[in-house]
C-alpha cells in the first residue's frame, strides 16, 4: 500500500489517499468508444450523516470541483479516455437528450458511503506530544446508463486524512473530496489510471462498443457482461462484531468497526473483480416532472422507484434521478473480532497488542456450498504509556492489515 | 430605426449558442449534435446480421429514421409525410461512426452511430401542411407574453422592453412561419404588456367583456419569470446559466379548451446577460413543445374536415326563448344544431358540413345576420359574438345585457 504524501498548510502535511490497486500495469493507454456523460452529483449514502444539510454544503463546496467541465475532475477523468466520440455536460439537462433516445448517454456519480472520524493518536515529537486526528471516507465513483438507469461501473475507494484539530464532518468532506478531486484530474496518477483502465474494459477500445454488445447480446460479437458477476460485502448484523480489550486503555468503535470491515473489504474485493455499489441512504424522489433531469419529456422521472435516487445538484433544487441499484452477484457475509493485550515494556511503556480475525462467508455464484475463510492479523503491536487512552484508530489499522491478506485465492 | 430596434438587433446579434458552448471548453461540433434541435443524434443501432456492412447500414438508417419521426411530435403524421420523409433516408441520415464492424463467419453486425436531420424532415412536413394551408385558410392567434420578474440587474424599463418585444417577436415569428395569421393586440397597447407583471392581469385586460376578442381563433398567453436569483454563476465564473421560469396557456376561443402548462427554460452565457438573453431565446423551444404550431393546425385542419363548431346562444329581455325557435329552424337548414338549454342559459352547437372552412368572424357572423335579417319578426334582435368562459358563442340578443353591457370595435374585420 503507498501513501501519497501532500503539503497542505490546514492540514499535519500529510494526505494519504488510498486505494488498493497498486501493483497492477498501467502501460495500456486507455481508450473506448462512443459515449456522452453527465454529471449527477454526490450522493450522500452514510446513514449518519444528514442529508439535507451535508448535500447543500457539498453543492456550494465540493461538487464544482467534480463537476466543472473546464477544471473538474470528472471531464478530466474521462476525456482521458480515446473516445471515438465524447461529450461532458455538467448537468443532465444539458444532453438536450430525451428517454427515448439516451444510448450511450451516461450519469456519473460520487457516492460517499461513510465518514468515521477517531479519537487522537498522540505522538511524542521532540518532547512534545503531537495530536493527529485520523479520518477515513469510503467513496465510490458509480456511472449509470441514462436510457435504462442500471447502475452500469461501481469502483469503491477509501481516502483518510490526518488533522491537527478535531475536523468538523465538513472539514473532513471538504477538504478530503477536494484532494480526490485533484488526484482524479492527474491521469499520471496510479489510482486514476486503474479507473481509466476499469473504464475502458466497460466502454470498449476504439472501433468498439461493448455497450451494444451487451445490450443486443450480439451473436457476432459475445463479450462477457462486466457489471453481472459482482461481489458485494453485506452489511454486518448485530452481534457479527465482538471486540475485547484487556489494556483498559482504548475504546473500541464497535459499530465503526462492522462499517469499516464491510467497506474496506469491498474496496479490497474491487481488486479481484466487479463490486457492487452498497447504497444505504436512498432518499426520496421529491419531483415528478423532468424538467432538468437527464430527459425533457414529462413523466420519465417516476415516483416511488425503491432504488437509489440521487440528488442532482442544479440551481433549482428540483432535480432528482433514480438509478436502479442491483445487489451483488456474490454476497459475502463477515463478521470481526478484535482482542486487545497489553504486555509491560520497559519503564512506564506497554506494549499493546492487536489481534484482529475477520471471518468471511462467500455465497458464489455457481457453487453449492459457501465459501469460508478467515482473515487473521496477529502481530501488530503499539508502544503507549502505561494507563493513558490510546486511539480507536489503531483498531482500524489492526483490521485493515488482516483484510489486506485477502488474496484471489480466498474466494476460489 | 428607433434606439429599441437598435438595441434589440444587437440583443438578437449577441452570443450564440455555438459560442456559449464553446466557452464551456467543449469540442464545439460535439456538444451541438447532442444540444441542436436541427440534428438528432441516434446512437449505436443495432440491426439483424447482414452480409454487407452496407446492407446493415441501410436498415440501420431506416430504423433511426423511424424514431426520430415517432420523436418528432404528439400528433400522429399524415401516411403521405412519413412515406416521403422515409423515401428520403438517404438524405436525411448520416453516419457518424460504425463500430463492431468486423465480419464473422461472414455476417456483419455493426453498431452504428447516425445523425438524422431534424430541419430536413420539418422542411418536408412544412411543405405538405402549406399545401393544406391554401385549401384550410389560417387560423388567426395573437401572441401576448409578459415577464413577471427580471433580475435586479436589468429590471430598468429599457430592458424589460426589450426583452418582452424579444420574447413576443420570436414566438410570434414561429407561429407565422408555421401559417398562423398573427392578430394584432386587440384590448390592450402593446406597450401595455410592459407595465402588466401577472399572466391573470393580463387575462383580464384581453377578455374584457364589454370588447370580447372574438375575431381571433387562438391565443397564446404567456408568463415569464426570472427572479434575480435565477441567475447563478458557474465554474468559477466562468460561465453563467439562468433558469427562466415559463407558463403558458394555450386557448382556443372556437373549441373552449385551454392548455395550460409550464416549463423551466435554461439560458447558458459568458455573462450574467448573455445567460438571460440566451433562456429568453430558448422559450420558443417550450413553446414548440407545448403549443406546437403543426399540433394546433393538424387540429384546425381536423375540425374543418369533420365540420367547423360553432356555440350559438340567445337571450331575450323577458326571457322568452321560445320566440328563437323559428331562427334556430333557420339554421338547421344550414348544418347541425344540437343543444339546448344548459341550465337557464340556451347552448347551441352549430356544425356545419365538413371538408369547408367557415371562418367564423366573417362568413358565419354573416351568415347569422342574414339569418336574422331574412326572418322579420327578429327586427330587434341583433347577432354578434361574446366570449363566455374564454370561449366564443353567438349570442342572438334583444337587449345591450346580452352582449354583457356594451361592445367596442373588432380589431380585425
Amino acid at each position: 500500500m503507498k501513501v501519497f504524501s501532500l503539503c497542505r498548510p490546514r492540514l499535519t502535511g500529510l494526505f494519504a489517499a488510498l486505494s488498493l490497486y497498486l501493483g497492477m500495469g498501467f502501460g495500456a493507454t486507455a481508450s473506448a468508444a462512443v459515449a456522452e456523460f453527465f454529471w449527477a452529483g454526490i450522493h450522500l449514502s452514510d446513514p449518519q450523516l444528514e442529508r439535507a444539510r451535508y448535500e447543500s454544503f457539498l453543492a456550494q463546496t465540493v461538487d464544482p470541483h467534480f463537476r466543472s467541465s473546464q477544471r473538474g475532475a470528472v471531464s478530466k477523468l474521462l476525456g482521458a479516455l480515446a473516445w471515438d466520440e465524447f461529450a461532458y455536460y455538467e448537468t443532465a439537462a444539458e444532453t438536450g437528450y430525451v428517454q427515448e433516445n439516451m444510448r450511450d448517454v451516461y450519469g456519473v456519480f460520487l457516492a460517499v458511503d461513510r465518514v468515521m472520524r477517531f479519537k487522537p493518536s498522540v505522538v511524542q515529537v521532540a518532547g512534545e506530544a503531537v495530536r493527529k486526528y485520523y479520518t477515513y471516507i469510503f467513496v465510490t465513483l458509480n456511472v449509470f446508463a441514462a436510457d435504462s438507469r442500471n447502475l452500469v461501473f461501481s469502483h469503491p475507494v477509501f481516502l483518510t486524512d490526518a488533522f491537527e484539530q478535531p475536523p468538523s464532518i465538513e472539514d473532513i468532506l471538504s477538504e478530503t473530496l477536494r484532494e480526490f478531486a485533484a488526484q482524479l484530474r492527474d491521469p499520471q496518477n496510479p489510482y486514476t489510471k486503474r479507473i481509466t483502465e476499469r473504464l475502458q474494459a466497460y466502454f470498449g477500445p476504439p472501433g468498439r462498443s461493448y455497450e451494444a454488445i451487451r445490450r443486443t447480446k450480439n451473436p457476432i460479437h459475445p463479450i462477457d457482461d462486466y457489471f453481472e458477476n459482482t461481489y458485494g460485502v453485506m452489511r454486518l448484523c448485530g452481534d457479527c462484531v465482538g471486540v475485547l480489550d484487556q489494556s483498559g486503555m482504548t475504546a473500541p468503535p464497535v459499530d465503526m468497526m462492522g462499517a469499516f470491515a464491510r467497506f474496506f473489504l469491498n474496496a479490497r474485493l474491487a481488486e479481484f473483480g466487479q463490486v457492487a455499489f452498497l447504497p444505504e441512504q436512498a432518499g426520496k424522489v421529491e419531483e415528478g416532472t423532468g424538467d432538468a433531469a437527464a430527459t425533457r419529456k414529462e413523466g420519465d422521472i417516476r415516483r416511488g422507484f425503491d432504488e437509489l435516487c440521487l440528488a442532482e445538484y442544479d440551481e433549482t433544487g428540483k432535480s432528482r434521478i433514480c438509478v436502479r441499484v442491483r445487489p451483488p452477484r456474490n454476497p459475502l457475509w463477515i463478521g470481526v473480532r478484535s482482542l486487545v493485550k497489553a504486555a509491560e515494556g520497559p519503564g512506564a511503556l506497554v506494549t499493546l497488542r492487536f489481534l484482529t480475525v475477520v471471518d468471511i462467508e462467500a455465497e458464489l455464484a455457481g457453487r453449492a456450498e459457501p465459501v469460508a475463510a478467515s482473515l487473521q492479523e496477529t502481530g501488530y503491536e503499539v508502544a503507549a504509556v502505561k494507563g493513558e487512552q490510546v486511539s480507536d484508530v489503531y483498531y482500524i489499522n489492526g483490521l485493515i492489515k488482516a483484510i489486506n491478506k485477502l488474496d484471489e485465492n480466498v474466494l476460489r | 430605426m428607433g434606439l429599441r430596434t437598435i438595441l434589440r438587433m444587437l440583443r438578437r446579434a449577441a452570443i450564440p449558442v455555438a459560442v456559449a458552448v464553446a466557452l464551456l471548453g467543449l469540442p464545439r461540433g460535439e456538444a451541438l449534435g447532442a444540444v441542436d434541435d436541427s440534428e438528432l443524434r441516434v446512437n449505436s443501432v443495432v440491426v439483424e446480421p447482414a452480409p454487407t456492412i452496407g446492407e446493415a447500414e441501410a436498415a440501420a438508417k431506416r430504423q433511426a429514421l423511424r424514431q426520430a419521426v415517432r420523436m418528432r411530435g404528439n400528433l400522429q403524421l399524415r401516411e403521405g409525410d412519413v412515406r416521403e420523409i422515409m423515401a428520403s433516408v438517404d438524405r436525411l441520415v448520416r453516419t457518424r461512426h460504425v463500430l463492431n464492424a468486423e465480419a464473422v463467419g461472414g455476417l456483419y453486425q455493426p453498431a452504428f452511430y447516425l445523425s438524422v436531420d431534424m430541419d430536413g424532415i420539418n422542411a418536408l412536413i412544412r411543405r405538405a401542411d402549406a399545401t393544406e394551408m391554401v385549401e384550410y385558410g389560417n387560423p388567426r392567434i395573437q401572441v401576448a407574453i409578459i415577464i413577471s420578474r427580471l433580475p435586479k440587474l436589468f429590471d430598468d424599463p429599457a430592458d424589460r422592453e426589450i426583452y418582452i418585444d424579444d420574447v413576443n417577436e420570436t414566438v410570434k415569428e414561429y407561429y407565422g412561419r408555421a401559417g398562423f395569421s398573427l392578430v394584432d393586440f386587440l384590448n390592450i397597447e402593446g406597450e401595455e404588456l410592459y407595465e402588466i407583471k401577472r399572466l391573470r392581469s393580463l387575462e383580464r385586460r384581453i377578455f374584457d367583456p364589454t370588447n370580447p376578442p372574438t375575431a381571433i381563433d387562438y391565443y397564446l398567453l404567456g408568463q415569464l419569470d426570472i427572479p434575480s436569483d435565477a441567475v447563478t454563476a458557474r465554474d468559477g465564473g466562468a460561465y453563467y446559466r439562468t433558469h427562466a421560469k415559463l407558463q403558458i396557456k394555450l386557448l382556443d376561443l372556437n373549441s373552449g379548451q385551454p392548455v395550460s402548462s409550464r416549463r423551466t427554460v435554461e439560458g447558458t452565457g459568458s455573462s450574467a446577460r448573455e445567460s438571460v438573453d440566451e433562456a429568453v431565446r430558448n422559450i420558443v423551444k417550450a413553446v414548440q413543445e407545448k403549443a406546437s404550431a403543426p399540433d394546433i393546425l393538424r387540429t384546425w385542419r381536423r375540425n374543418i374536415e369533420r365540420g367547423m363548431k360553432y356555440e350559438i346562444t340567445v337571450c331575450d329581455r323577458e326571457l322568452k326563448y321560445d320566440r328563437f325557435d323559428d331562427l334556430l329552424a333557420e339554421l338547421r337548414s344550414f348544418g347541425a344544431l344540437s343543444g339546448g338549454k344548459s341550465g337557464q342559459v340556451p347552448l347551441y352547437v352549430f356544425q356545419f358540413p365538413g371538408g369547408r372552412m367557415v371562418d367564423p368572424a366573417r362568413e358565419f357572423e354573416a351568415m347569422l345576420e342574414d339569418i336574422q335579417a331574412r326572418t322579420g319578426e327578429y327586427g330587434d334582435t341583433e347577432v354578434r359574438p361574446i366570449i363566455y368562459n374564454k370561449h366564443k358563442v353567438f349570442m342572438f340578443g334583444n337587449t345591450s345585457n346580452c352582449f354583457g353591457g356594451g361592445a367596442g370595435p373588432q380589431a380585425v374585420q
